[in-house]
């Protein structure tokens, strides 16, 4: 059965069609969870939520070609809520030092440098980035113009930009 | 164009599309929020109020280190003189023996690393550092505008891509505030545990206007080469017919921590900061005190509690010491819990002394009134969970990070003077298999116990 197909049985409300759907993508979603949240105790919890509000909302899905999409901004404005009500607290090793993926790499720079972006910046550039999202497609679910969209990714760009060069700037005195 | 950036997107990308993924967990943690939404919708929801006292708990605690005043031995007058800014460290630490004791011993690292952003400046200061911990000393400064107008919005401790500390501001501001008369921010972070990481990077948020701006700073440190001063005890107390062990105190330049061990067989269970009122005296009549709120147990199930103490009593040496508890939150093991009759909205059982009332359920929602003298820290009433009458445990979740079991409903706490009203949700019973009564452990509750006893720590 096409996606499409049953994304439309599971607005319906076809339970079945939305579970289906629902363990097609959870690696995507787990993905982007984890590249907000860092572990996988908070990126489990995360595809539980939203699990939880898709299948709350999921008579709002306008267009079902971009279910994916449609999930994966519900799990970025998740995450986002999570990192800002975080409150103090040590956090243990990250799954990536666990199994040592950042061991030659730093993350570092690009992590906090995404922090410091807007919300919608950091969203764009996930949608493009991470997930490939087409700008077409981009600019139909937020019912913008392509070219706008293009302008804005940029901005994202050059904020990322800044965040690098401000980094460099460390100086003694 | 932004190649550079794409490149370094792609590159995390992959990483962290490098992550082995449990194929099991992820499916049911898909199931189980599928089922949450099903239940749901059998429920006609109320919506639970929000607590936000916590963030302004949170916010006090930084503010407690912010001082007016100093007064200088001579013999410390010198190394203020010998580095500058040191008269704002001294400052900040004045009133901590521990750590003045611990700068007069040369252990002070100045680092003076500073980032400019718009007119502001951020300058990591120094650092205290010992086999465990830190203490971070930091500035802010301005060019043309007022200090006091920025907010401080967070405190991070990086290593590497992973956050190993971090201290948010919520809904409350914090403005910062100048010490002394110049126009600098000096402010200081505790962070008990540290990885063996030398290359951290200290980031700190601050809120100018609308925006947050954050500054990074990169560094590296040496911890003191000095050894722990464990003091082994091993001595039972008794106190009202409790027994407890003071095990042995872990003492570091920058924190002294004492372990106490409770009895299995003590008649009485203790709650929530149970030994804020501890205190330890030298030969001299120097008091080292708890620090308050601060005592926890490692492991939730050992008997083994862990109590910091305000100060390091480290570069003192004392000879001899005792150490006296002072009064000890607890109360009877076979009191320590209410259970509830949702169906009856009957509170079946409760301690002698009632501070329970008001009980109502609508809706699957239990809403209940806790009533206790003015005296009483309101912010500790709290149940963290629940277990029904097949003893199956649901975790009550007040908001902020939702907690790792999956088997948690929602809750709500309203504090006003005097009252708490607490409220959580029941879960389904169709597809929990939930059975009332509902038993709700205690670990807050106006009781103490208290005995003239003192421990010799030290002879």
């Amino acid at each position: 059965m096409s996606e499409e197909i049953l994304v439309k049985k599971a607005i319906k409300g076809e339970q079945e069609a939305f579970l289906a759907l629902l363990h097609l993508y959870e690696e995507a979603l787990y993905r982007t969870a984890i590249s907000y949240l860092k572990n996988e105790g908070d990126a489990l919890e995360a595809v539980q939520e939203v699990t939880y509000r898709a299948y709350r909302s999921i008579k709002k899905v306008k267009q079902p070609a971009y279910f994916k999409t449609w999930l994966i901004r519900i799990m970025m404005n998740y995450c986002q809520d999570v990192l800002k009500k975080s409150r103090r607290e040590v956090l243990e090793e990250t799954i990536l030092m666990k199994q040592g993926i950042t061991e030659d790499f730093t993350f570092l720079e690009v992590e906090e440098a995404l922090l410091n972006l807007s919300d919608y910046e950091r969203e764009l550039l996930h949608l493009k980035y991470f997930e490939d999202v087409k700008i077409k497609e981009i600019a139909a679910m937020w019912n913008t113009p392509e070219g706008t969209i293009k302008t804005r990714l940029h901005k994202a760009l050059r904020a990322l930009r800044a965040g690098f060069e401000e980094k460099g700037e460390v100086k003694r005195v | 164009m932004f190649e550079e950036e794409k490149r370094k997107l792609e590159q995390r990308r992959k990483s962290i599309g490098q992550i082995e993924v449990s194929k099991d967990k992820l499916h049911s943690a898909v199931q189980s929020g599928f089922e949450k939404a099903k239940k749901e919708q059998l429920l006609k929801r109320t919506k639970l109020l929000k607590r936000s006292s916590w963030s302004i708990v949170v916010a006090a605690i930084l503010l407690v280190s912010f001082i007016t005043s100093i007064s200088v031995s001579p013999a410390f007058a010198n190394k203020i003189a010998s580095i500058p800014g040191m008269e704002r460290i001294v400052d900040l630490i004045h009133q901590d023996r521990g750590l003045t004791a611990a700068v007069e011993n040369d252990f002070y690292q100045p680092l003076n690393l500073s980032q400019e952003k718009n007119g502001i400046t951020v300058t990591l200061d120094g650092v205290i550092a010992d086999n465990k911990g830190m203490v971070i000393f930091y500035s802010v400064r301005t060019e043309d505008m007022d200090v006091s107008s920025l907010e401080l919005k967070h405190l991070r401790l990086w290593s590497k891509a992973n956050i190993k500390y971090s201290f948010e501001v919520m809904n409350s501001t914090l403005p910062l505030t100048p010490n002394l008369d110049d126009e600098i921010f000096s402010g200081s972070e505790h962070i008990e545990k540290v990885t063996n990481d030398k290359n951290l990077s200290w980031a700190i948020g601050l809120k100018n206007g609308e925006k947050i701006v954050t500054f990074t700073i990169p560094f590296t440190y040496e911890k003191m080469e000095v050894e722990s001063k464990n003091i082994v005890v091993n001595k039972e107390v008794e106190i009202e017919g409790q027994h407890f062990t003071v095990k042995e105190l872990i003492v570091d330049p920058i924190r002294t921590i004492v372990k106490i061990e409770e009895n299995p067989n003590n008649t009485k269970k203790l709650l929530a900061r149970p030994f804020d009122d501890l205190e330890l005296m030298d030969e001299k009549g120097r008091k080292w005190s708890a620090l308050p709120g601060n005592a926890y147990k490692p492991l939730p199930k050992s008997n083994i509690w862990v109590v910091p103490l305000k100060e390091s009593f480290y570069f003192y040496d004392p000879k001899k010491l005792s150490l006296s508890f002072g009064k000890v939150a607890a109360m009877d093991k076979e009191e320590a819990h209410i259970l509830i009759d949702t169906e009856s909205e009957k509170i079946i059982d409760q301690p002698s002394r009632s501070i329970f009332s008001n009980l109502q359920v609508k809706d699957n929602h239990v809403s209940l009134t806790v009533k206790i003298d003015k005296d009483y820290d309101m912010n500790m009433v709290r149940f963290i969970k629940f277990i029904d009458a097949n003893e199956k445990e649901f975790y009550i979740h007040y908001g902020g990070r939702i907690p790792h079991p999956y088997n948690y409903v929602t809750g709500s706490i309203t504090i006003s003077p005097g009252e708490v009203n607490i409220e959580f949700e029941l879960p389904n019973k169709a597809l929990s298999n939930f059975a009332s009564p509902v038993r709700l452990e205690l670990d807050f509750y106006p009781s103490w116990i208290e005995e003239d006893v003192k421990v010799d720590i030290k002879q």
